[in-house]
Protein backbone atom coordinates (compact mmCIF):
# COMPACT_ATOMS: atom_id res chain seq x y z
CA UNK A 1 0.00 0.00 0.00
CA UNK A 2 1.09 3.52 -0.79
CA UNK A 3 -0.28 6.83 0.46
CA UNK A 4 -0.48 9.70 -1.90
CA UNK A 5 -1.33 12.81 0.35
CA UNK A 6 -1.58 16.72 -0.15
CA UNK A 7 -1.45 19.40 2.51
CA UNK A 8 -3.70 21.69 3.05
CA UNK A 9 -1.48 24.75 5.13
CA UNK A 10 -3.79 26.33 7.86
CA UNK A 11 -4.58 26.44 11.26
CA UNK A 12 -6.75 23.97 12.22
CA UNK A 13 -8.27 21.44 15.40
CA UNK A 14 -10.15 18.68 13.50
CA UNK A 15 -11.21 17.85 10.43
CA UNK A 16 -14.30 15.84 9.14
CA UNK A 17 -15.16 14.24 5.66
CA UNK A 18 -18.52 14.41 4.98
CA UNK A 19 -20.65 15.19 1.82
CA UNK A 20 -18.31 16.14 -0.69
CA UNK A 21 -16.62 18.58 1.71
CA UNK A 22 -14.02 18.61 4.25
CA UNK A 23 -15.30 20.21 7.32
CA UNK A 24 -12.49 21.61 8.92
CA UNK A 25 -12.68 23.20 12.95
CA UNK A 26 -10.77 26.11 14.23
CA UNK A 27 -11.37 28.38 17.02
CA UNK A 28 -14.81 28.90 17.23
CA UNK A 29 -15.54 28.45 13.28
CA UNK A 30 -16.13 25.82 11.45
CA UNK A 31 -14.71 26.28 7.56
CA UNK A 32 -16.04 24.11 4.68
CA UNK A 33 -14.05 22.90 1.61
CA UNK A 34 -15.12 21.22 -1.47
CA UNK A 35 -13.46 18.01 -2.11
CA UNK A 36 -14.39 18.31 -5.80
CA UNK A 37 -12.83 21.71 -5.84
CA UNK A 38 -10.06 21.12 -4.75
CA UNK A 39 -9.31 17.86 -6.89
CA UNK A 40 -10.24 19.94 -10.12
CA UNK A 41 -7.75 23.07 -9.04
CA UNK A 42 -5.15 20.63 -8.39
CA UNK A 43 -6.05 19.41 -11.76
CA UNK A 44 -5.95 22.59 -12.84
CA UNK A 45 -3.18 23.93 -11.28
CA UNK A 46 -0.76 20.89 -12.13
CA UNK A 47 -2.79 18.95 -15.44
CA UNK A 48 -0.04 16.10 -14.93
CA UNK A 49 -1.48 15.21 -11.53
CA UNK A 50 -4.80 14.08 -13.81
CA UNK A 51 -6.93 11.58 -13.29
CA UNK A 52 -5.11 10.92 -9.43
CA UNK A 53 -6.76 14.18 -7.29
CA UNK A 54 -10.23 12.94 -8.42
CA UNK A 55 -9.55 9.75 -8.54
CA UNK A 56 -7.63 9.69 -4.78
CA UNK A 57 -9.43 12.21 -3.15
CA UNK A 58 -12.95 12.88 -4.41
CA UNK A 59 -13.90 9.58 -5.42
CA UNK A 60 -11.84 7.33 -3.70
CA UNK A 61 -14.97 4.74 -3.82
CA UNK A 62 -13.76 4.04 -7.79
CA UNK A 63 -10.44 2.63 -6.88
CA UNK A 64 -12.22 -0.60 -4.97
CA UNK A 65 -15.32 -2.87 -4.48
CA UNK A 66 -18.10 -2.37 -7.46
CA UNK A 67 -17.57 1.00 -8.19
CA UNK A 68 -13.98 0.00 -8.42
CA UNK A 69 -14.19 -2.53 -11.50
CA UNK A 70 -13.26 -0.05 -14.48
CA UNK A 71 -10.22 0.95 -12.52
CA UNK A 72 -9.01 -2.02 -11.67
CA UNK A 73 -10.01 -3.27 -15.36
CA UNK A 74 -8.07 0.03 -16.96
CA UNK A 75 -5.25 -0.68 -14.73
CA UNK A 76 -4.06 -4.26 -15.60
CA UNK A 77 -2.50 -2.22 -19.26
CA UNK A 78 0.95 -1.89 -18.27
CA UNK A 79 0.53 1.54 -19.92
CA UNK A 80 -2.17 2.96 -18.02
CA UNK A 81 -0.63 1.56 -14.75
CA UNK A 82 2.54 3.65 -15.19
CA UNK A 83 0.38 6.83 -16.17
CA UNK A 84 -0.96 6.29 -13.15
CA UNK A 85 1.73 6.35 -11.14
CA UNK A 86 3.36 9.30 -12.85
CA UNK A 87 0.56 11.55 -12.28
CA UNK A 88 0.39 9.77 -8.68
CA UNK A 89 4.56 10.38 -7.82
CA UNK A 90 3.93 14.26 -9.35
CA UNK A 91 1.19 14.78 -6.71
CA UNK A 92 3.02 13.88 -3.62
CA UNK A 93 3.45 15.72 -0.68
CA UNK A 94 2.08 18.83 -2.86
CA UNK A 95 1.55 21.86 -0.43
CA UNK A 96 -1.43 24.42 -0.79
CA UNK A 97 -2.77 26.86 1.35
CA UNK A 98 -6.43 26.06 2.56
CA UNK A 99 -7.75 29.25 2.11
CA UNK A 100 -7.73 29.25 -1.64
CA UNK A 101 -10.08 26.54 -1.24
CA UNK A 102 -12.33 27.54 1.29
CA UNK A 103 -16.11 27.33 0.37
CA UNK A 104 -17.53 28.87 3.93
CA UNK A 105 -16.39 29.99 7.09
CA UNK A 106 -19.38 29.47 10.08
CA UNK A 107 -18.99 31.07 13.13
CA UNK A 108 -19.83 28.92 15.78
CA UNK A 109 -20.36 31.45 18.82
CA UNK A 110 -19.32 28.31 21.40
CA UNK A 111 -17.48 29.06 24.32
CA UNK A 112 -13.79 28.81 24.49
CA UNK A 113 -13.38 24.65 24.87
CA UNK A 114 -10.76 22.29 23.92
CA UNK A 115 -12.13 20.45 21.23
CA UNK A 116 -11.94 17.14 21.88
CA UNK A 117 -13.67 14.55 19.61
CA UNK A 118 -16.23 15.44 16.68
CA UNK A 119 -18.32 13.31 14.24
CA UNK A 120 -21.10 13.91 11.07
CA UNK A 121 -23.84 11.93 10.91
CA UNK A 122 -27.45 12.19 8.92
CA UNK A 123 -26.51 16.12 8.18
CA UNK A 124 -25.86 16.95 11.76
CA UNK A 125 -22.42 17.88 13.52
CA UNK A 126 -21.56 16.74 16.85
CA UNK A 127 -18.79 18.65 18.72
CA UNK A 128 -17.38 16.93 21.77
CA UNK A 129 -15.29 19.56 23.93
CA UNK A 130 -14.40 19.79 27.21
CA UNK A 131 -17.60 21.48 28.93
CA UNK A 132 -20.14 19.22 26.88
CA UNK A 133 -21.08 17.86 23.31
CA UNK A 134 -22.57 20.01 21.43
CA UNK A 135 -24.24 20.07 18.23
CA UNK A 136 -25.80 21.48 15.00
CA UNK A 137 -28.02 20.86 12.14
CA UNK A 138 -26.65 22.33 8.69
CA UNK A 139 -28.41 22.87 5.84
CA UNK A 140 -25.36 21.29 3.39
CA UNK A 141 -26.79 22.89 0.02
CA UNK A 142 -26.58 26.54 1.49
CA UNK A 143 -24.39 25.95 4.31
CA UNK A 144 -26.46 27.36 6.39
CA UNK A 145 -27.50 26.84 10.49
CA UNK A 146 -29.84 27.87 13.11
CA UNK A 147 -28.14 27.53 16.43
CA UNK A 148 -25.72 25.29 17.99
CA UNK A 149 -27.23 23.34 20.83
CA UNK A 150 -25.42 22.56 24.01
CA UNK A 151 -26.76 18.84 24.58
CA UNK A 152 -24.61 17.50 27.60
CA UNK A 153 -22.29 19.63 29.99
CA UNK A 154 -19.59 17.05 30.75
CA UNK A 155 -15.98 17.03 29.63
CA UNK A 156 -16.66 14.54 26.43
CA UNK A 157 -13.80 12.70 24.67
CA UNK A 158 -14.93 10.62 22.17
CA UNK A 159 -18.30 10.98 20.08
CA UNK A 160 -20.03 7.59 17.97
CA UNK A 161 -22.70 7.88 15.81
CA UNK A 162 -24.70 5.17 14.07
CA UNK A 163 -27.99 3.60 13.99
CA UNK A 164 -29.70 6.89 14.91
CA UNK A 165 -28.56 6.63 18.19
CA UNK A 166 -25.23 8.90 20.06
CA UNK A 167 -22.64 7.13 22.04
CA UNK A 168 -20.81 9.67 25.03
CA UNK A 169 -17.67 8.68 25.98
CA UNK A 170 -17.08 11.11 29.08
CA UNK A 171 -13.79 9.45 30.90
CA UNK A 172 -14.38 8.53 34.44
CA UNK A 173 -17.84 10.42 33.88
CA UNK A 174 -19.28 7.24 31.97
CA UNK A 175 -20.60 5.97 28.55
CA UNK A 176 -23.74 7.86 28.01
CA UNK A 177 -26.23 7.15 24.89
CA UNK A 178 -28.92 9.12 23.29
CA UNK A 179 -31.24 6.57 21.18
CA UNK A 180 -33.41 7.89 18.50
CA UNK A 181 -31.45 11.22 18.31
CA UNK A 182 -33.42 12.17 15.26
CA UNK A 183 -36.99 11.67 16.69
CA UNK A 184 -37.94 9.42 13.98
CA UNK A 185 -41.62 8.93 13.90
CA UNK A 186 -40.82 5.04 14.30
CA UNK A 187 -38.73 4.91 17.44
CA UNK A 188 -39.57 4.67 20.65
CA UNK A 189 -41.27 7.92 21.98
CA UNK A 190 -39.88 10.39 24.53
CA UNK A 191 -40.97 12.64 26.81
CA UNK A 192 -38.01 15.87 26.83
CA UNK A 193 -37.84 18.51 29.28
CA UNK A 194 -34.60 19.01 28.61
CA UNK A 195 -31.64 18.39 25.87
CA UNK A 196 -29.82 16.44 28.26
CA UNK A 197 -32.28 14.11 29.32
CA UNK A 198 -31.80 12.40 26.16
CA UNK A 199 -28.95 10.93 27.46
CA UNK A 200 -28.57 7.45 29.35
CA UNK A 201 -26.08 6.08 31.50
CA UNK A 202 -24.77 2.90 30.31
CA UNK A 203 -21.48 2.45 31.92
CA UNK A 204 -19.87 4.45 34.65
CA UNK A 205 -16.19 4.11 32.64
CA UNK A 206 -15.82 5.38 28.91
CA UNK A 207 -12.24 6.01 27.12
CA UNK A 208 -13.95 5.83 23.97
CA UNK A 209 -17.02 3.35 22.23
CA UNK A 210 -17.59 1.66 18.59
CA UNK A 211 -19.69 -0.48 17.21
CA UNK A 212 -19.99 -4.42 16.14
CA UNK A 213 -22.88 -4.76 14.11
CA UNK A 214 -25.73 -3.34 15.76
CA UNK A 215 -23.79 -4.12 19.39
CA UNK A 216 -22.03 -1.24 21.21
CA UNK A 217 -18.06 -1.75 22.18
CA UNK A 218 -17.44 0.17 25.64
CA UNK A 219 -13.50 0.39 26.43
CA UNK A 220 -13.74 1.39 29.76
CA UNK A 221 -9.62 0.82 29.30
CA UNK A 222 -8.23 -0.70 26.29
CA UNK A 223 -7.62 -3.93 27.25
CA UNK A 224 -11.14 -5.42 28.12
CA UNK A 225 -13.52 -4.28 25.83
CA UNK A 226 -17.65 -4.61 26.63
CA UNK A 227 -20.10 -5.78 24.77
CA UNK A 228 -23.62 -3.84 25.38
CA UNK A 229 -26.15 -6.41 23.47
CA UNK A 230 -29.14 -3.83 21.68
CA UNK A 231 -32.60 -4.33 19.81
CA UNK A 232 -32.97 -2.52 16.53
CA UNK A 233 -36.43 -2.36 14.21
CA UNK A 234 -35.77 -1.58 10.86
CA UNK A 235 -36.25 1.96 9.07
CA UNK A 236 -36.60 3.29 5.24
CA UNK A 237 -33.29 3.46 3.75
CA UNK A 238 -32.40 7.15 3.31
CA UNK A 239 -34.12 8.70 7.23
CA UNK A 240 -30.33 7.21 8.85
CA UNK A 241 -28.01 7.89 5.98
CA UNK A 242 -28.07 4.35 4.38
CA UNK A 243 -28.99 2.42 7.41
CA UNK A 244 -32.19 0.45 7.93
CA UNK A 245 -32.04 0.08 11.56
CA UNK A 246 -32.91 2.29 14.35
CA UNK A 247 -31.72 1.43 17.77
CA UNK A 248 -34.56 0.75 20.26
CA UNK A 249 -32.72 -0.11 23.16
CA UNK A 250 -29.19 -1.37 25.13
CA UNK A 251 -28.55 -3.95 27.60
CA UNK A 252 -27.94 -2.98 30.83
CA UNK A 253 -25.07 -5.30 31.78
CA UNK A 254 -22.26 -5.71 28.97
CA UNK A 255 -20.33 -8.70 28.34
CA UNK A 256 -16.50 -9.00 28.63
CA UNK A 257 -15.03 -9.56 24.65
CA UNK A 258 -12.23 -12.03 25.87
CA UNK A 259 -14.92 -14.02 27.86
CA UNK A 260 -17.54 -14.86 25.39
CA UNK A 261 -18.22 -18.45 24.20
CA UNK A 262 -15.36 -19.79 21.85
CA UNK A 263 -16.46 -20.81 18.67
CA UNK A 264 -14.12 -23.79 19.10
CA UNK A 265 -12.94 -24.95 22.34
CA UNK A 266 -9.62 -25.32 21.30
CA UNK A 267 -9.42 -21.92 20.08
CA UNK A 268 -6.17 -20.03 21.13
CA UNK A 269 -6.78 -17.82 23.93
CA UNK A 270 -6.48 -14.29 24.05
CA UNK A 271 -2.55 -13.73 24.18
CA UNK A 272 -1.18 -14.16 27.53
CA UNK A 273 1.52 -11.26 27.27
CA UNK A 274 -0.09 -8.36 28.88
CA UNK A 275 -2.35 -6.33 26.11
CA UNK A 276 -1.64 -2.63 25.93
CA UNK A 277 -3.83 -1.34 23.55
CA UNK A 278 -6.87 -3.06 22.14
CA UNK A 279 -9.46 -2.04 18.98
CA UNK A 280 -12.23 -3.01 16.87
CA UNK A 281 -13.34 -2.06 13.13
CA UNK A 282 -16.84 -3.91 13.11
CA UNK A 283 -17.00 -7.52 14.15
CA UNK A 284 -12.62 -8.12 13.98
CA UNK A 285 -10.32 -7.28 17.41
CA UNK A 286 -6.69 -6.36 16.83
CA UNK A 287 -4.88 -6.74 20.29
CA UNK A 288 -1.41 -4.88 20.30
CA UNK A 289 0.41 -6.41 23.74
CA UNK A 290 3.61 -4.87 25.63
CA UNK A 291 6.00 -7.15 23.02
CA UNK A 292 4.78 -5.22 19.73
CA UNK A 293 2.54 -8.34 18.63
CA UNK A 294 -0.60 -7.62 16.92
CA UNK A 295 -3.29 -10.14 17.00
CA UNK A 296 -6.71 -10.44 15.10
CA UNK A 297 -9.85 -12.14 16.16
CA UNK A 298 -13.61 -11.50 15.08
CA UNK A 299 -17.16 -12.37 16.35
CA UNK A 300 -19.24 -14.63 15.21
CA UNK A 301 -22.69 -14.06 15.00
CA UNK A 302 -24.88 -17.46 15.24
CA UNK A 303 -28.13 -17.25 12.93
CA UNK A 304 -29.85 -17.86 16.02
CA UNK A 305 -29.58 -13.96 17.88
CA UNK A 306 -27.55 -15.70 20.29
CA UNK A 307 -24.02 -14.21 22.21
CA UNK A 308 -21.62 -13.90 19.91
CA UNK A 309 -18.74 -16.52 20.09
CA UNK A 310 -15.09 -15.34 19.76
CA UNK A 311 -12.91 -16.98 16.80
CA UNK A 312 -9.22 -17.89 16.65
CA UNK A 313 -6.62 -15.15 17.44
CA UNK A 314 -3.52 -14.55 14.54
CA UNK A 315 -0.61 -12.47 15.11
CA UNK A 316 -0.63 -10.36 11.57
CA UNK A 317 2.99 -8.40 12.78
CA UNK A 318 5.46 -8.66 14.72
CA UNK A 319 7.77 -6.26 16.41
CA UNK A 320 5.59 -3.29 16.28
CA UNK A 321 7.91 -0.43 18.42
CA UNK A 322 5.93 2.87 19.98
CA UNK A 323 3.02 3.63 22.38
CA UNK A 324 0.01 3.48 20.89
CA UNK A 325 -2.36 6.48 21.47
CA UNK A 326 -5.47 5.68 19.00
CA UNK A 327 -5.68 3.27 16.24
CA UNK A 328 -9.08 3.68 13.26
CA UNK A 329 -10.12 1.70 10.91
CA UNK A 330 -9.74 2.00 7.05
CA UNK A 331 -11.13 -0.61 4.69
CA UNK A 332 -7.26 -1.52 3.60
CA UNK A 333 -6.56 -1.93 7.21
CA UNK A 334 -6.03 0.77 9.71
CA UNK A 335 -4.23 3.54 10.76
CA UNK A 336 -2.35 3.77 14.19
CA UNK A 337 -1.49 7.07 16.03
CA UNK A 338 1.17 6.43 18.30
CA UNK A 339 3.05 9.61 20.77
CA UNK A 340 5.02 10.94 18.04
CA UNK A 341 4.53 9.41 15.09
CA UNK A 342 1.56 7.84 12.67
CA UNK A 343 1.33 4.81 10.96
CA UNK A 344 -0.57 2.51 8.49
CA UNK A 345 -1.35 -0.96 9.03
CA UNK A 346 -2.32 -3.05 6.09
CA UNK A 347 -2.81 -6.93 5.70
CA UNK A 348 -0.36 -6.69 2.17
CA UNK A 349 2.49 -4.94 3.62
CA UNK A 350 2.22 -4.54 7.31
CA UNK A 351 3.17 -1.80 9.62
CA UNK A 352 4.51 1.64 7.10
CA UNK A 353 5.30 5.14 8.65
CA UNK A 354 2.99 7.46 7.50
CA UNK A 355 3.94 11.01 9.23
CA UNK A 356 6.65 11.34 11.81
CA UNK A 357 5.71 14.05 14.49
CA UNK A 358 2.36 14.03 17.05
CA UNK A 359 -0.90 14.91 15.62
CA UNK A 360 -3.32 17.08 16.83
CA UNK A 361 -5.98 14.90 14.91
CA UNK A 362 -6.49 11.67 13.19
CA UNK A 363 -9.21 10.56 11.56
CA UNK A 364 -11.24 7.92 9.11
CA UNK A 365 -14.19 7.33 7.87
CA UNK A 366 -14.98 3.32 6.91
CA UNK A 367 -18.91 4.02 7.47
CA UNK A 368 -18.81 6.40 4.59
CA UNK A 369 -19.58 5.26 0.85
CA UNK A 370 -16.92 7.35 -1.06
CA UNK A 371 -13.93 7.94 2.07
CA UNK A 372 -13.47 4.29 2.93
CA UNK A 373 -9.44 4.70 2.42
CA UNK A 374 -8.58 8.62 2.95
CA UNK A 375 -7.63 9.71 6.32
CA UNK A 376 -6.90 12.98 7.76
CA UNK A 377 -4.06 14.00 9.96
CA UNK A 378 -4.39 17.52 11.30
CA UNK A 379 -0.92 19.00 12.30
CA UNK A 380 0.54 22.04 13.40
CA UNK A 381 0.98 22.81 9.73
CA UNK A 382 -2.59 22.11 8.53
CA UNK A 383 -4.60 19.40 7.03
CA UNK A 384 -3.16 16.16 5.49
CA UNK A 385 -5.29 14.60 3.27
CA UNK A 386 -4.18 11.17 2.73
CA UNK A 387 -5.69 8.27 0.36
CA UNK A 388 -4.44 4.69 0.33
CA UNK A 389 -3.18 3.37 -2.87
CA UNK A 390 -3.03 -0.38 -3.80
CA UNK A 391 0.67 -0.27 -5.20
CA UNK A 392 0.74 -4.27 -6.14
CA UNK A 393 -2.78 -3.53 -8.30
CA UNK A 394 -1.06 -0.70 -10.22
CA UNK A 395 3.10 -2.54 -10.33
CA UNK A 396 1.78 -6.39 -9.81
CA UNK A 397 5.54 -7.80 -11.63
CA UNK A 398 7.37 -4.42 -9.39
CA UNK A 399 8.97 -3.17 -12.37
CA UNK A 400 7.95 0.03 -12.09
CA UNK A 401 7.58 0.40 -8.19
CA UNK A 402 10.83 -0.89 -5.77
CA UNK A 403 7.84 -3.21 -4.53
CA UNK A 404 10.21 -5.96 -2.87
CA UNK A 405 10.81 -3.87 -0.06
CA UNK A 406 7.65 -2.39 0.63
CA UNK A 407 6.53 -6.30 1.23
CA UNK A 408 8.82 -6.23 4.03
CA UNK A 409 6.35 -6.99 6.94
CA UNK A 410 7.97 -4.32 9.26
CA UNK A 411 9.55 -1.58 7.25
CA UNK A 412 10.04 1.58 9.87
CA UNK A 413 12.79 2.74 7.58
CA UNK A 414 10.58 3.37 4.49
CA UNK A 415 7.70 5.57 4.74
CA UNK A 416 4.69 4.72 3.19
CA UNK A 417 4.33 8.19 1.46
CA UNK A 418 8.13 7.18 -0.25
CA UNK A 419 7.03 7.06 -3.87
CA UNK B 1 24.22 14.96 43.54
CA UNK B 2 21.87 12.98 45.77
CA UNK B 3 22.35 11.53 49.03
CA UNK B 4 21.76 7.98 49.52
CA UNK B 5 19.07 6.43 52.37
CA UNK B 6 17.49 3.06 52.93
CA UNK B 7 14.06 4.61 51.24
CA UNK B 8 16.40 5.65 48.06
CA UNK B 9 18.29 9.31 46.87
CA UNK B 10 17.44 12.26 48.64
CA UNK B 11 18.34 15.82 46.44
CA UNK B 12 17.57 19.20 47.40
CA UNK B 13 16.66 21.84 47.96
CA UNK B 14 14.97 22.87 44.75
CA UNK B 15 15.06 27.22 44.26
CA UNK B 16 12.00 26.71 46.31
CA UNK B 17 13.61 25.10 49.26
CA UNK B 18 11.71 21.40 48.87
CA UNK B 19 13.79 18.49 48.92
CA UNK B 20 12.73 15.22 46.75
CA UNK B 21 12.98 11.59 47.32
CA UNK B 22 13.33 9.54 44.64
CA UNK B 23 12.09 6.22 46.17
CA UNK B 24 13.32 2.86 45.35
CA UNK B 25 9.67 1.19 45.26
CA UNK B 26 8.85 3.41 42.30
CA UNK B 27 12.82 2.52 40.40
CA UNK B 28 12.78 -0.67 37.69
CA UNK B 29 14.53 -3.14 39.94
CA UNK B 30 11.50 -2.53 42.66
CA UNK B 31 9.99 -6.03 43.17
CA UNK B 32 6.21 -4.34 44.06
CA UNK B 33 4.33 -5.03 40.61
CA UNK B 34 1.12 -2.28 41.91
CA UNK B 35 4.13 0.88 42.20
CA UNK B 36 4.54 2.38 38.64
CA UNK B 37 8.30 2.72 37.79
CA UNK B 38 10.36 5.41 35.89
CA UNK B 39 12.70 4.58 33.17
CA UNK B 40 14.90 7.32 33.38
CA UNK B 41 17.66 7.57 35.98
CA UNK B 42 17.57 9.05 39.49
CA UNK B 43 18.76 12.23 38.66
CA UNK B 44 16.14 12.99 35.31
CA UNK B 45 13.75 11.75 37.95
CA UNK B 46 15.07 14.96 40.06
CA UNK B 47 15.05 16.93 37.01
CA UNK B 48 11.18 16.37 36.26
CA UNK B 49 10.62 17.57 40.03
CA UNK B 50 12.82 20.61 39.80
CA UNK B 51 11.57 22.08 36.64
CA UNK B 52 7.82 21.14 37.45
CA UNK B 53 8.30 22.95 40.91
CA UNK B 54 10.13 25.62 39.54
CA UNK B 55 7.54 26.22 37.20
CA UNK B 56 4.80 26.38 39.51
CA UNK B 57 2.78 23.84 38.07
CA UNK B 58 0.68 22.92 41.41
CA UNK B 59 -3.01 22.16 40.79
CA UNK B 60 -6.07 22.57 42.45
CA UNK B 61 -5.74 19.53 44.30
CA UNK B 62 -2.01 20.73 45.91
CA UNK B 63 -0.02 18.20 43.49
CA UNK B 64 2.87 18.94 41.86
CA UNK B 65 3.04 17.84 37.86
CA UNK B 66 5.72 16.81 35.47
CA UNK B 67 6.75 16.09 31.81
CA UNK B 68 9.87 15.75 29.83
CA UNK B 69 8.58 18.23 27.20
CA UNK B 70 5.79 20.44 25.86
CA UNK B 71 4.87 17.74 23.40
CA UNK B 72 4.25 15.01 26.40
CA UNK B 73 6.01 12.63 24.03
CA UNK B 74 8.99 11.55 26.55
CA UNK B 75 8.31 8.60 28.14
CA UNK B 76 9.29 8.61 31.39
CA UNK B 77 8.07 5.39 32.95
CA UNK B 78 8.28 1.66 31.91
CA UNK B 79 4.07 1.60 30.83
CA UNK B 80 5.30 4.45 28.36
CA UNK B 81 3.82 6.97 30.74
CA UNK B 82 4.86 10.48 29.77
CA UNK B 83 3.15 12.28 32.81
CA UNK B 84 4.40 12.22 36.60
CA UNK B 85 2.57 13.00 39.29
CA UNK B 86 3.92 14.54 42.93
CA UNK B 87 1.39 14.63 45.07
CA UNK B 88 1.24 16.58 47.84
CA UNK B 89 2.66 16.28 51.15
CA UNK B 90 1.15 16.16 54.43
CA UNK B 91 3.68 18.96 56.00
CA UNK B 92 5.14 21.98 54.01
CA UNK B 93 8.57 20.83 55.12
CA UNK B 94 8.26 16.84 54.51
CA UNK B 95 10.25 15.84 51.60
CA UNK B 96 8.06 15.53 48.00
CA UNK B 97 8.59 12.19 46.27
CA UNK B 98 6.53 10.98 42.63
CA UNK B 99 5.94 8.47 40.24
CA UNK B 100 5.02 8.14 36.47
CA UNK B 101 1.25 8.00 35.96
CA UNK B 102 -1.01 6.93 33.02
CA UNK B 103 -5.20 8.55 32.98
CA UNK B 104 -5.84 6.26 30.41
CA UNK B 105 -5.08 2.98 32.98
CA UNK B 106 -6.01 4.67 35.82
CA UNK B 107 -8.41 7.96 35.20
CA UNK B 108 -7.82 9.13 38.66
CA UNK B 109 -4.26 10.10 38.01
CA UNK B 110 -5.67 12.64 35.48
CA UNK B 111 -4.86 15.88 36.16
CA UNK B 112 -7.69 18.45 36.59
CA UNK B 113 -8.56 19.97 33.38
CA UNK B 114 -8.88 23.43 35.05
CA UNK B 115 -5.04 23.04 35.42
CA UNK B 116 -4.56 21.81 31.84
CA UNK B 117 -6.26 24.65 30.24
CA UNK B 118 -4.45 26.76 32.62
CA UNK B 119 -0.61 25.32 31.22
CA UNK B 120 -1.99 25.26 27.71
CA UNK B 121 -2.87 28.94 28.35
CA UNK B 122 0.41 29.65 30.22
CA UNK B 123 2.38 27.78 26.85
CA UNK B 124 3.65 24.81 29.35
CA UNK B 125 2.15 22.48 26.79
CA UNK B 126 1.05 22.28 23.42
CA UNK B 127 -2.00 21.89 21.77
CA UNK B 128 -1.43 18.01 21.22
CA UNK B 129 -0.82 16.95 24.73
CA UNK B 130 -3.61 19.24 26.43
CA UNK B 131 -5.71 17.17 24.12
CA UNK B 132 -4.19 14.10 24.68
CA UNK B 133 -4.57 14.41 28.45
CA UNK B 134 -8.12 15.37 28.39
CA UNK B 135 -8.91 12.81 26.11
CA UNK B 136 -7.32 10.08 28.38
CA UNK B 137 -4.62 8.82 25.85
CA UNK B 138 -1.99 9.13 27.99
Amino acid sequence: MKVIRVLLKGNFDDAFLYRDRIVAVGTNSLSMFSLSQIAAKIEEIEPKTIPIPTLLFQRNDWTFGKEGMPYRSMVRNPEIANAFIAAARRLKNMEFEAVQFLEKTIRLGTTNDILLDMNIYNGRIYLGGDSGLYDCDLEWEKLAFEKVRHRFDTSCINVSVKYGAVNISCGDEGLHSSLNDFNLDQGPSRSIEKLSDMFQQRSSLSLRSTWCKTNVINYADFSNPQLFDTSAMPVPAGSLEAETSLLTGISETPWGIWNLDRTDKRASAVPSDYIDYTFNSGIHFYTINQAGSIFETSLKYPKSGDRPKLGHFSKIVDGFKGHVIKTLPLRSGAVIETLDKVFLLSATDGIQEVYDSPCLSVRTFPQSRRYKDLFILVTKEGLWLNSVLDADLLDPHGKIIDVEQLKIPINLKRRATDF
Amino acid sequence: MGTANEKGVTFGPTKTERFYDSLNCHRPTSKKPEKTKWCIDRQGEYAIFENADSASRTCIKGHIWGFGNQAGTIVLGGGNEVLAKFPKVVNPNDNWHGYPVSPRSKPSDAPPKEDIKQWLANGDIEQVFARRLLRFEL
